[in-house]
């Protein structure tokens, strides 16, 4: 992040650490430990969540979303 | 010297001061995981008056119950009994609450206990979870004998099968609680063993060896019991399926109802690997049968 706080392609993204995340098949759930919730993710939560698990770099997200979901995720918004 | 009688209970070797409702064990040393004693009675002035868990620390809680008696339940190795005192020899009422007492303590040795009740059909394990008082022991009163054998009431201890390959459900204790109501309507295949803690509604009865299944199976699908006009069997979304897990499992109650990151992961690992399915039947003996029916269809539809 700039010292605005804008994003930039360098902007390092990665899942905060004190959220643990379960495996449902495609889908996936992930525990927010202050209020005790727990969100639900689709396929493509899923599939960011697991990349988030390493720091991943803005500028790169594109690249990451089409080696996971091929031609149809091209479809989308970069 | 005090008799101690010992048991097992999900491969736990288990010692006991007073009786359980648990198949023994052939292996008379190798050390107890879990021993439950019965210490000094209460003094008067420390006898509960109410009903209630209070969870010191994860391994550290204390249930107490009116006119019984205080169980404290210690790191996964330890539930000491301190009874109120009383003229009677009431050792036999603890056996109810010692169901909730070996939940909370495999709950601290880090296993995932259900709130269910659970029979076997064809060698594969069945559990039926909800709230007390959804009707999960009538359900089970009503199969047993009827293509299907008693496994656990109340409840099931569940564990990921070897190499992460589907779960396993344990045996638990031989003893289901029943109104006498349901009892008469789902005929008796159970012995009484009486109450099973002080004021209860609801009675003890024991399921023949013959009716029982004392092995470890394999856990085929869960269901929920819920309320509705028709009879019907819909298998959840995943999602929704860690939800139900989530709520009908020991644990969830520690630390202000929030859940632990084990216990989510492993409800999760639960959901991913087997179908939970919701029961939503009409809540009255009438309609006993054709829910009984309809769950060991759905048992055998694959």
């Amino acid at each position: 992040m700039n010292p605005s706080g804008d994003l930039s392609d360098d902007t390092l993204g990665a899942a905060v650490s004190d959220q643990p995340t379960c495996d449902l098949s495609s889908e996936a759930a992930v525990l927010h430990l202050p209020d005790g919730l727990f969100y639900g993710l689709n396929k493509t939560g899923a599939f960011l969540s697991e990349r988030l698990q390493a720091r991943v770099r803005v500028g790169n997200s594109p690249r990451t979303r089409d080696s996971g979901f091929g031609d149809a995720g091209k479809g989308g918004a970069a | 010297m005090n008799q101690v009688h010992a048991y097992e209970l999900a491969g736990v070797r288990i010692e006991s001061s007073i009786e359980l409702p648990l198949p023994g064990t052939a292996a008379k040393n190798g050390g107890a995981g879990i021993r439950v004693e019965m210490d000094e009675p209460l003094p008067t002035a420390e006898a509960p008056s109410r009903a209630d868990w209070l969870w010191k620390s994860y391994q550290e809680a204390v249930l107490s119950y009116p006119s019984l008696g205080r169980a404290r339940v210690s790191n996964g190795r330890s539930i000491v009994l301190r009874p109120c005192r009383s003229p009677e020899d009431r050792s036999t009422e603890w056996r109810g609450l010692l169901i909730p007492c070996f939940a909370a303590i495999f709950h601290q040795r880090g296993a995932l206990c259900l709130h269910a009740s659970a029979v076997c059909r064809n060698g594969k394990a069945y559990g039926l979870m909800g709230p007390c008082g959804a009707g999960k022991s009538t359900l089970v009163a009503s199969l047993v004998g009827n293509g299907t054998e008693f496994l656990s009431d109340d409840l099931l201890l569940v564990e990921p099968g070897k190499g992460g390959k589907g779960f396993l459900a344990h045996p638990g204790f031989s003893i289901i609680k029943l109104w006498d109501d349901s009892l008469k309507r789902t005929g008796s295949r159970f012995s009484r063993l009486g109450r099973l803690y002080p004021d209860a509604v609801k009675e003890g009865f024991v399921p023949s060896p013959a009716d029982s299944v004392l092995r470890t199976v394999p856990l085929e699908a869960l269901y929920v019991l819920r309320d509705g006009d028709e009879i019907a069997v819909k298998t959840l979304p995943k999602c929704d399926a860690l939800g139900v897990l989530l709520e009908n499992s020991y644990g969830a109650q520690v630390f202000e109802g929030k859940p632990m990151p084990l216990h989510f992961r492993q409800c999760g690992e639960l959901a991913a690997n087997v179908p939970v399915r919701a029961l939503t039947r009409p809540r009255k003996f009438a309609a006993l049968a054709a829910v009984r029916n309809a769950v060991i269809e759905s048992m055998d539809t694959v």
